[in-house]
């Protein structure tokens, strides 16, 4: 069964990974245990990330599905921001609700840069692999729990009594954030959920945990009236999207990840100048059999581009990160129970290195 | 029958076991699985044994177990009962198969992950959903095992019943279920693993508790310990009951079938 499972997958090239929606319930039909520990043995068939396709090629791996989250990717591939940079190739692999970790992928050399989050990485450094992260995309943590206007959950207080649909992609958050928010996750009735929020609207949950671009925005655009708290505003000061690498790429391929680093701050200038660009590319080429709605992802892209963008960034450049933020990063984490190191978790050598050579990234 | 035949089961229950320790060794340095991911039976003999905290490792794992076991035996039980009871109905009353059977059909060959979303609307999240879900996954192999299996009962010996005037419950009960007992204990060993399935499923998406979706949550944050020996142990469990099974059936089944 599994030997045809990997053929299945390789013969279509747009889901080279156990990860989008459709992949993930063809994994799940294979049965209940294949399919909980399909993640482990994926990794047998699977050819490295930099072999097949040239030296250049870079296997890129999503956190989720591709919506308008990685709009500088579709737009760096159509307008040939990487190609601009000698990248040879992008294959972009999707995430989802319970797919592979972006770590786990990246540490065993199937995926050469991921998009995660510090407290993913630092969980996964924790456990041992040898990742680093060399740049920063939002500044602020778009983690979120969203509610219903009716029924609201404005704070982390008033989770305690209710059931939250928690995606279990988004585990370690979660977990992380209870500790670091100092609650008392015994209180809180966690269920297990998917991509789509229909169990909210139908009351089966009282609260989802979300991205604050992406959730709330469908729900709105559908119609709902809806209630957020932000993590960061409750304790989880976190920088998001952040890309990991192996530290053995830094030292090998240093400067092929300085040009997709170059080529991602191009396609996110685009897409800072004009919103709808990375919109219109997921909802109408990249994302196309997800379902995304033009004026959801529009919004979603502004909302992303105001976490992407602040004074900060203005003076450093994009993906940076102030020493500040670094230490306010390592501090929470601590909290959380993540104890790593600046050094440990960050490498932000490359980043700073491209914008000393190129001002005009600025 | 010698004394000698039990063993049978506890032999091939030890081959398999040694199998798949075998394999699993193999596969691993085989395709050279990257260690971060990787976890030998070693390593997980280690993390329940030796390892600092390995009273700990223990103690949540067994936590996982006997919730899922709990599961599983709720799932078991409700499909295999349940199986009895409507491959009688289809012997007994032949317009309830012609009915029943083409939905049987088309409920099965919706993957049950598909409706699994479906399922916790109707059936919510809790006792009933998993009981649906896993019970489900067992139901409908021990259907079609026991329908053909009550049909082998001698025609001749349920129409001498008839002609004595004997009831549908009185024919099933002294003629139709004894002959079915070889298809019964067949369709509870293929149950075992089945319903293991199936309790890690409602517990992955649905319940959210037990080792189904603890090995989910081990494996989105690098708890690879714990997932490793979570499926060593349900592997484990699988084949002790699945040759328990078989051992109590080479011991039960002679009564009614050679007589």
């Amino acid at each position: 069964m599994s030997t045809s499972e990997h053929r299945a997958r390789h013969a279509d090239p747009t889901s080279a990974r156990p990860v989008d929606r459709r992949s993930l319930l063809r994994y799940a039909s294979l049965g209940g245990l294949a399919a909980l520990t399909a993640p482990l043995v994926a990794g047998c068939g699977d050819p490295p990330a930099t072999t097949g396709t040239g030296p250049d090629t870079i296997t890129y791996r999503l956190s989720w599905v591709k919506n308008v989250q990685f709009a500088a990717a579709y737009i760096a591939l159509e307008q040939g921001f990487y190609a601009d940079e000698g990248i040879a190739g992008v294959n972009l692999v999707a995430g989802g609700p319970a797919a592979t970790p972006v770590d786990a992928d990246v540490a065993t050399g199937k995926a050469l840069v991921g998009v995660s989050a510090p407290d993913i990485t630092g969980a996964a450094i924790g456990r041992g692999a040898d990742l680093t992260i060399v740049a920063a995309e939002f500044q602020k943590s778009p983690f979120a729990v969203v509610s219903l206007a009716d029924t609201p959950i404005r704070t982390p207080q008033e989770m305690y009594g209710r059931s939250i649909g928690v995606q279990a992609a988004n585990e370690t958050t979660w977990n992380a954030f209870l500790r670091a928010a100092n609650l008392d996750g015994t209180r809180i009735r966690t269920v297990p959920v998917q991509f789509d929020p229909l169990p909210l609207t139908q009351g089966e949950v009282d609260g989802w945990f979300s991205f604050i671009t992406d959730e709330p925005n469908r729900l709105r655009v559908k119609g709902f009236e809806v209630t957020t708290f932000l993590f960061a505003d409750h304790g989880y000061p976190l920088v998001a999207q952040t890309y990991c690498v192996r530290r053995d790429t830094i030292e090998k391929q240093r400067d092929l990840v300085k040009s997709f680093l170059r080529a991602q701050i191009r396609g996110w200038r685009a897409n800072v100048a004009d919103p709808t660009l990375g919109a219109r590319l997921a909802v109408e080429k990249y994302g196309r059999d997800l379902g995304l709605d033009l004026r959801e992802q529009t919004l979603a892209a502004q909302s992303g581009n105001d976490l992407l963008v602040t004074p900060d960034t203005e003076r450093h450049g994009l993906l940076t990160m102030t020493p500040e933020l670094v230490d306010r990063n390592i501090a929470t984490l601590r909290a959380a129970g993540l104890p790593v190191s600046a050094d440990q978790l960050f490498d932000l050598s490359l980043i700073e290195e491209v914008h000393q050579e190129d001002p005009t990234l600025r | 029958m010698t004394g000698r035949r039990p063993l049978r089961p506890l032999l091939g229950g030890l081959v398999v076991l040694g199998t798949v320790v075998g394999l699993w060794q193999v596969l691993l340095s085989v395709f050279a699985v990257d260690p971060f991911l990787a976890r030998t039976p070693a390593d997980v003999w280690r993390y329940l044994t030796t390892a600092p905290d390995a009273a700990a490792h223990r103690e949540r794992l067994a936590a996982g177990l006997g919730h899922t076991l709990a599961d599983a035996a709720l799932g078991f039980g409700c499909g295999l009962t349940s199986a009895v009871g409507v491959a009688l109905l289809f012997v007994l009353v032949r317009p309830v198969r012609q009915a029943l059977l083409p939905i049987a059909v088309l409920l099965r060959s919706v993957p049950l992950v598909a409706m699994t979303p479906l399922l916790t609307l109707v059936f919510g999240r809790g006792l009933l959903a998993t009981a649906v879900i896993a019970g489900l996954v067992v139901f409908f192999p021990a259907l079609v095992t026991i329908t053909h299996g009550l049909r082998t009962a001698a025609r001749h010996t349920v129409e001498l019943c008839r002609a004595y005037g004997a009831g549908g419950w009185t024919i099933a009960r002294a003629v139709l279920l004894p002959a079915a007992v070889p298809a019964i204990f067949a369709s509870a060993r293929i149950g075992v693993p089945a319903a293991l399935i199936g309790a890690t499923l409602a517990e992955w998406l649905a319940t959210g508790r037990g080792l189904g979706y603890e090995m989910l949550q081990d494996a989105t944050t690098f708890d690879y310990d714990h997932l490793w020996a979570a499926v060593a142990a349900l592997t484990l469990v699988s084949v002790l009951v699945y040759n328990g099974f078989a051992l109590v059936e080479s011991m039960v089944t002679p009564r009614f079938t050679d007589g």
